[in-house]
């Protein structure tokens, strides 16, 4: 989410205007086409449910990593605004640390009114209200990048936060009652940035570094290649393993002594799949855009 | 700031710091869901906290508490 802040960050800056017709239909597009074939995967093989529309708002069938495609439609819609303050804060000369605390806050008292009004997980799951911080600390990140300002020094005190709380969540068990309560969230949970941001700042600080050596042996160029191209595909490679989980590997008794075998064919597949369904659908909007280029010109010559 | 030639050298080696960056997390998540909640449990952690009649307090000072508390253990 702190990536999918920095990227779309990045995109806004390339568009003047972001409620355009032109903007949103192609924001839309990018999201729902991949996933309407998996959609339909889904309904083939796991047959059509009682009440569609209330089906089709969730995301279809709840499988792992379902809702991500619904978080990302609303953020289609909600992105200007979270970038808007972060723009309004730097208007008032307060520093970014100033707007993360106050998105915290609002993010906490989101999950207060959660609590207020026992929402239920399945909504909780489906608002991206939820990752609000992560957002905005991934536009925080961008707009440090780019203005040549990012010290990840200055984000150290966030590590024991952030590692006490992933510490005390995933590890001793221990279990909030108000904020932050779904104990199936608890690990992507707000506090939880403050254990990412520093470490994405300091990848970014020595991406240099960190390139070069990985494009040092034959190994680690490979790796970083297949890693790389599983990036630009992430999207694709997301939908191929919610459908491996929810539709193959939750048919089979998932005892902990078959878990590493799991993992070793999980990986692969998943991410082999995943490129090839990118590459495909990548090759078409490529060869489609040719097409429109093409058009325009012979326009242009007649 | 940086412009010109340089900037877009910074731009080319941000979008692949991304792009591997988006790789791992990829790779993270099927692996997340290769072995679901592959950690072990202090449940004697849980019941000292649960103590505590307060539940925001519980929340807000919970995590640190246990640290400490694991931490001096």
């Amino acid at each position: 989410m702190i990536l999918s802040g920095l990227t779309w960050d990045a995109s806004a800056a390339r568009h003047s205007k972001w409620y355009t017709k032109k903007n949103l239909l192609h924001k839309f597009k990018r999201m729902a086409l991949p996933y309407l074939p998996a959609l339909l995967l889904k309904v083939l093989v796991l047959g059509l449910p009682d009440d569609p529309l209330i089906w089709l708002a969730s995301g279809g069938y709840q499988m792992p990593g379902s809702y991500y495609v619904i978080l990302m439609f609303q953020l289609i819609l909600l992105f200007p605004f979270i970038r808007r303050f972060y723009n309004w804060n730097k208007s008032k000369g307060r520093s970014w640390l100033v707007g993360l605390a106050m998105i915290f806050l609002f993010h906490c008292v989101y999950e207060l009114l959660t609590y207020v009004f026992r929402m239920p997980l399945p909504v909780y799951r489906l608002l991206v209200l939820r990752y609000i911080v992560f957002i905005y600390s991934g536009i925080c990140l961008h707009r440090m990048i780019l203005g040549g300002k990012l010290d990840w020094k200055d984000m150290r005190w966030m590590l024991p936060i952030g590692a006490a709380f992933i510490l005390a969540i995933g590890y001793l068990g221990w279990q909030p009652k108000v904020l932050f309560r779904y104990s199936t969230w608890y690990r992507s949970s707000a506090p939880t940035v403050f254990w990412t941001l520093p470490i994405l700042a300091l990848v970014f600080r020595h991406k240099g570094k960190i390139l070069a050596k990985a494009k040092r042996w034959k190994a680690g160029q490979w790796m970083y290649k297949t890693l790389q191209l599983c990036g630009k595909a992430s999207y694709h490679v997301y939908i191929v393993q919610m459908l491996w989980f929810g539709m193959v590997i939750s048919r089979f008794n998932t005892a902990s002594y078959r878990q590493v075998i799991i993992l070793v064919i999980s990986v692969p597949v998943c991410c082999f799949l995943g490129i090839g369904y990118y590459l495909l659908t990548h090759i078409k909007i490529t060869a489609k855009d040719k097409e429109t280029r093409d058009s325009h010109r012979l326009g242009e010559m007649k | 700031m940086v412009y010109g030639k340089e900037q877009n050298i910074l731009q080319t080696e941000h979008s692949q710091t991304i792009d591997l960056l988006k790789g791992i997390c990829a790779v993270f998540v099927i692996m997340l869901h290769s072995i679901p909640g592959g950690y072990t449990k202090h449940t004697a952690f849980n019941a000292v906290l649960r103590t505590a009649d307060d539940p925001i307090l519980y929340d807000l000072v919970g995590p640190y508490l246990g640290c400490l508390g694991s931490a001096a253990l």
